[in-house]
């Protein structure tokens, strides 16, 4: 609570503080957002290089003039009002805090889920870009886009010419966090891009509320089972590295990820053996699928003979979650509490019960 | 006359490309910002002058360069199926790329000096290209030959891929797309700061190949010929390379590897104007080059794809079946 009456920004730019007023970022690592006169600066810090910033943005209300002298960095006008989205994520986040129609393109809007984006797509009122690798520049200018959101590596090539039309980009680099909160408190920014700070601070509470009163629960349970994660790809097996955000949960739930010795933090490409060597004996195993495909114990077989040797698959614990239609992948990047939550009632069943909201226990 | 047609044809693609777009613009307005004028919504001034005008110059340029550089490659090494691509030179521009863009997460320092999203591409691609043209011209004081000297422009070609392999198999899924559409060829990522520095360093590139006019035609007549009529062969082949390195360096650094124009305009220019004086056939080449490329670009950004086309999946479409005639042509 002490964070939330920290982090209340009044709706619209009215007096604040002066001079480097810091928004705590309790666990994203890679932005700190600082409150000046007359503008907020945010800096977001290269993923991959630390030293290094990827990009600072200098938010300016629209109510109030530009500063006379403002710090190296891109402008933006908030609240923003023409964006270009391009990750299903981002908009199901939109959605929930109410700024869709600040929304008026979008690129790959059949992989986004939200619903009153697919209705608004399917009405015609937000207008496809083409690909986040390779936006269509003429569209963008031709909606008179304030901003394009993007992932760091998305439209390298399309950068220079974006910004030669003077629209900007906005990074959204969230996604390089290691921990679920970490990458859910990015809302706050995008909630004071969009001119609802107020109400992304309060998301972001109950959020944080939730996910660790889960964690305290699990911290006092023993030891919780082995896991195993994902399935071989064309030959290759990647599995979430020790360190990532996935790693990062198993370890809140109290779960033993079998590869949580690792210290990397992004996904590992490992050979069919090598896993089953670590992971034969492991008690769960859970994966995540898109597309259609329907996953049975028998087709798993089918795939390799060698699932069999796994203890979960023997013990039937195994579990499913079809991306596309439990919308895994537009929600749980913003509310790390709800996957949380699945992964703590996968682990700990004898605790409680609450229905699995991603992951399905495959029965057959 | 073929040329008053071919030039005729160069500037109908020319203004084509500039009223044809994803965006509908109507042509009243597109005339009326050419002419110096204002148009209705200031992003129509916008799409026409920035967007559309730089594309059409930079396939016009991209195409005269790549094919000047494959005309240079075909009659010094007397091959009709040397290109750019064949020398590996393109693909060390590639592989620059992939570790920018793949193993660099997007950024370069190099000794300090840090270099960011277009910036590390341009360079990345324009040191790879550089690299291994400066290999082939330190093997070529060893090779005897010029089969042999295209041999190790292959297997180097080969050495570059599989690092490229490498480098894909561990980048990330959004690292993997976005490197795999770069490879596929673009007239439109120059950001305005740099076209001047690329129209310019074309066009100087160009105008020393036009030096090499009567090098070139020497050389068509046999180097034992050509070296008893006093030409130099080590030095106009290490020229040669040089200056096509450079050519491949500067055009797959902005543009991406574009495919097939480089190896099929030489045989088109040859079958238009059935001549093999490099007096006509280089400046003819140039022109053909700069159609074809212009061409693409144009069915790339018809409106009815609804987004710009990658280039290299139209180029193949003339490039194989003009390599097909001239094979059959030669049976």
């Amino acid at each position: 609570m002490v964070l939330l009456q920290h982090a209340c920004m009044p709706q619209k730019g009215s007096s604040v503080s002066d001079g480097g007023d810091t928004l705590r970022m309790k666990y994203a690592q890679n932005i700190t957002i600082v409150r000046k006169k007359g503008f907020t600066e945010v800096n977001l810090v290269d993923p991959w290089n630390k030293e290094r910033l990827l990009h600072r943005y200098l938010l300016v209300s629209r109510d109030s003039l530009l500063p006379d002298s403002l710090p190296e960095g891109t402008v933006l006008r908030t609240p923003m009002q023409r964006l270009i989205a391009a990750t299903a994520a981002h908009v199901w986040l939109m959605e929930e805090l109410g700024a869709l129609d600040q929304v008026v393109g979008v690129c790959e809007g059949k992989y986004m889920h939200a619903p009153g984006m697919r209705k608004r797509i399917a009405a015609g009122s937000v207008i496809d870009c083409g690909t986040p690798q390779s936006p269509d520049l003429e569209k963008i200018i031709d909606l008179e886009a304030d901003g394009v959101m993007l992932s760091p590596f998305e439209g390298v090539r399309e950068h220079g010419r974006l910004e030669d039309a003077q629209v900007p980009i906005i990074e959204l680099a969230d996604y390089m966090e290691s921990t679920g909160l970490g990458r859910a408190e990015w809302m706050r920014f995008y909630g004071l891009l969009l001119g609802c700070g107020h109400k992304a601070d309060s998301l972001f509470a109950s959020i944080e509320k939730r996910y660790l009163d889960i964690r305290r629960k699990a911290k006092g349970l023993s030891q919780g089972p082995k896991v195993l994660l994902e399935r071989p790809f064309q030959g290759t097996w990647y599995v979430p590295g020790g360190c990532s955000r996935v790693g990062s949960m198993l370890k809140d739930v109290h779960a033993q990820y079998i590869f949580a010795h690792n210290e990397q933090s992004g996904s590992l490409p490992l050979s069919i053996e090598e896993v089953l060597s670590q992971g034969s004996d492991a008690d769960v195993w859970m994966i995540v699928q898109s597309g259609t495909e329907r996953i049975t114990r028998n087709s798993l077989l089918m795939e390799n003979g060698a699932y069999e040797y796994i203890k979960a698959f023997q013990e039937k614990r195994i579990y499913v979650c079809e991306s596309d239609s439990t919308c895994f992948f537009d929600e749980t990047p913003f509310h790390p509490d709800l996957l949380l939550a699945d992964y703590f009632h996968i682990m700990h069943p004898n605790v409680g019960f609450r229905p699995l909201r991603y992951y399905k226990m495959l029965n057959e | 006359m073929k040329y008053l047609l071919l030039t005729c044809l160069l500037l109908l693609f020319f203004v084509l490309s500039l009223f044809i777009g994803s965006i509908y613009i109507p042509p009243l307005e597109i005339l009326s910002v050419l002419t110096g004028g204002e148009a209705s919504r200031g992003v129509y001034s916008f799409i026409i002058l920035s967007t559309r005008l730089p594309q059409a110059l930079t396939a016009i340029l991209c195409g005269a360069a790549l094919s000047t550089s494959g005309l240079l490659l075909q009659t010094a090494f007397r091959n009709p199926l040397a290109g750019p691509g064949v020398f590996g030179v393109s693909s060390g521009a590639s592989m620059g790329v992939a570790f920018v863009m793949l193993a660099f997460g997007g950024t370069m320092s190099l000794t300090g000096v840090g270099a960011s999203g277009m910036l590390a591409v341009l360079l990345g691609a324009f040191l790879g290209a550089i690299a291994v043209t400066i290999l082939l011209l330190v093997f070529s004081a060893f090779v005897r030959g010029t089969t042999m000297l295209l041999i190790v422009g292959i297997m180097t070609g080969y050495l570059a891929s599989s690092v490229v392999a490498l480098l894909n198999f561990w980048a990330s899924a959004e690292g993997l797309r976005t490197y795999v559409l770069w490879g596929m060829g673009s007239f439109s990522a120059i950001p305005a700061r740099f076209m001047p520095f690329y129209i310019y360093m074309v066009i100087a590139c160009l105008l020393l190949s036009l030096l090499l006019i009567k090098p070139l035609n020497l050389l068509q007549l046999g180097e034992r010929y050509a070296k008893s009529l006093g030409l130099h062969v080590e030095n106009v082949r290490r020229l040669l390379l040089l200056l096509t390195g450079m050519l491949t360096a500067i055009t797959t650094a902005f543009c991406g590897p574009v495919s097939f124009i480089g190896l099929a305009v030489p045989h088109l220019a040859r079958l238009v104007f059935r001549t093999a004086d490099h007096r006509q056939l280089l400046p003819n080449t140039m022109l053909i080059g700069a159609i074809v490329a212009l061409g693409c670009q144009l069915i790339c950004q018809l409106p009815v794809w609804s987004t710009l086309l990658p280039i290299n999946v139209v180029t193949p479409l003339l490039g194989a079946p003009t390599v097909l005639y001239v094979i059959l042509k030669k049976k």
